[in-house]
């Protein structure tokens, strides 16, 4: 199977801005993004992100073992999100790092837990894991139905100028 | 063998990885569209989708780039044409070559990170930026006509827009307008039949793919919002729209961004 993701650029530098955002206790942010699938032949789909989902300081969790960890209520709240609109659910976090972002162990361990909730909610979208450096872009999808995370064939970041992932 | 882009290594270090691996689809063969894949060739691009159901005609070689006179008795289709003439500069392209109308090919156009649209027609225009801006691909349309003034020499007059969502659009611009679209039928082309010559096809498509690898390499560090330009053929120049700094710069509120990608009904 094979996935292409598409965000506009707006969308990006929202999220950009609020994961940038310094917060009192955690090192770093989270946040969630909505997007849609579209199933482009038997074995490619194509996912367009549209909503960003903030995590409210509030829904962190104090814990110096990671960057950040966040609650039940920043999960109950992305869930109710996909299941009022149907979008997949896309879990986003920063490393300030140059190139192209790996998941750390800890993200390994943490957050493909989550999408498997959120594939066992909504089994007929694609949702996953998107990763932003400061110049590049990673993901990590759970395609329909599956809970397997597969990195896609393409990224675009969309607008002046047009960003393809190579 | 010497690097047979090393002349355009100004765009980037990794420019050409991008240029390589960008799917691009040009709808639309003809003058326009066949100047524009000749140029994407050269330029190194790789992966194609071809649209057009039409065959060549005698009348079509005044313009067509790759097309040849044995071309004309066969009716060799344009996409074929076009196919031919990629792969004779880059062998190493993958071109799908669709002879058929761009909407019964959706999800081949949905794959591509680019969409030249090379057509007649206001309407066409529309739905194509409609579906484009739906599936977040920039659209990059080119156009020519020539009208009759009464009393005057003949008026060659053409554009070039870069649509990208989020952007203002053909609406927002003025190129599209509920006058225009409804006044298509009986005005578009009245100096003959759909006058087009190799010239203007030429500036355009050029223009259009210039800004297509700028928009792709960001080798220019220049190119940051909507792309409208007019060509006047009468003349030999192409400059920004008059209308283009009247144009708002907020959101498009034709193609909101909350409207963006596949729509679904959910219960209320």
């Amino acid at each position: 199977m094979k996935a292409i993701i598409r965000m506009p650029q707006q969308l990006d530098a929202h999220i950009r801005e609020d994961l940038s955002r310094v917060h009192r206790f955690a090192s770093e942010r989270i946040g969630f993004i909505g997007g849609t699938t579209t199933r482009i032949s038997d074995a490619e789909y194509l996912i367009v992100l549209k909503d960003y989902l903030s995590v409210a300081d509030g829904d962190y969790v104090e814990d110096d073992t990671v960057g950040a960890r966040i609650n039940g209520n920043a999960i109950r709240k992305i869930m109710q999100y996909i299941l009022e609109t149907k979008n997949g659910g896309f879990h986003v976090h920063m490393h300030l790092i140059k190139g192209v972002p790996k998941m750390s162990s800890v993200d390994k361990r943490e957050i493909p837990p989550i999408i498997k909730t959120f594939s066992s909610m909504l089994g007929t979208t694609c949702h996953g894991i998107v990763l932003r450096s400061k110049t590049n872009y990673s993901a990590f999808i759970a395609m329909p139905g599956q809970s397997t995370l597969v990195e896609p064939d393409r990224i675009s970041i969309v607008g002046f100028p047009l960003f393809l992932n190579i | 063998m010497a690097d047979q882009y090393a002349r355009q290594s100004f765009l980037g270090p990794r420019a050409q990885e991008r240029i390589q691996t960008a799917r691009v689809a040009i709808i639309g063969l003809g003058g326009g569209g066949s100047h524009v894949a000749q140029q994407l060739a050269h330029i190194g691009f790789q992966q194609y989708v071809l649209l057009d159901p039409q065959g060549i005609e005698d009348t079509n070689l005044n313009r067509t780039v790759g097309a040849i006179w044995a071309d004309v008795q066969p009716g060799t289709l344009k996409v074929e044409i076009a196919k031919r003439h990629i792969l004779s500069i880059t062998p190493t392209s993958v071109v799908e070559a669709l002879p058929d109308e761009w909407q019964n090919h959706l999800n081949e156009l949905k794959r591509c990170d680019l969409i030249f649209g090379c057509i007649d027609g206001f309407m066409n225009r529309r739905d194509i930026e409609g579906f484009a801006r739906r599936y977040l691909i920039p659209y990059i349309d080119i156009g020519m006509d020539v009208h009759l003034v009464s009393g005057e020499p003949p008026r060659m007059a053409g554009q070039v827009f870069v649509s990208m969502p989020a952007h203002p659009c053909m609406y927002c611009v003025g190129l599209l307008t509920e006058a225009n679209l409804a006044m298509e039928a009986t005005l578009y082309g009245e100096a003959g039949e759909s006058p087009q010559v190799v010239w203007s096809n030429g500036v355009l498509a050029s223009t259009a793919v210039g800004l297509t690898v700028d928009l792709i390499t960001d080798w220019s560090v220049s190119l940051r919002e909507t792309v409208f330009l007019s060509f006047d053929g009468n003349k030999g120049t192409l400059n920004p729209d008059v209308r283009f700094p009247y144009v708002s710069k907020a959101p498009c509120p034709h193609y909101p961004i909350s409207s963006i990608g596949e729509p679904r009904f959910i219960s209320l």
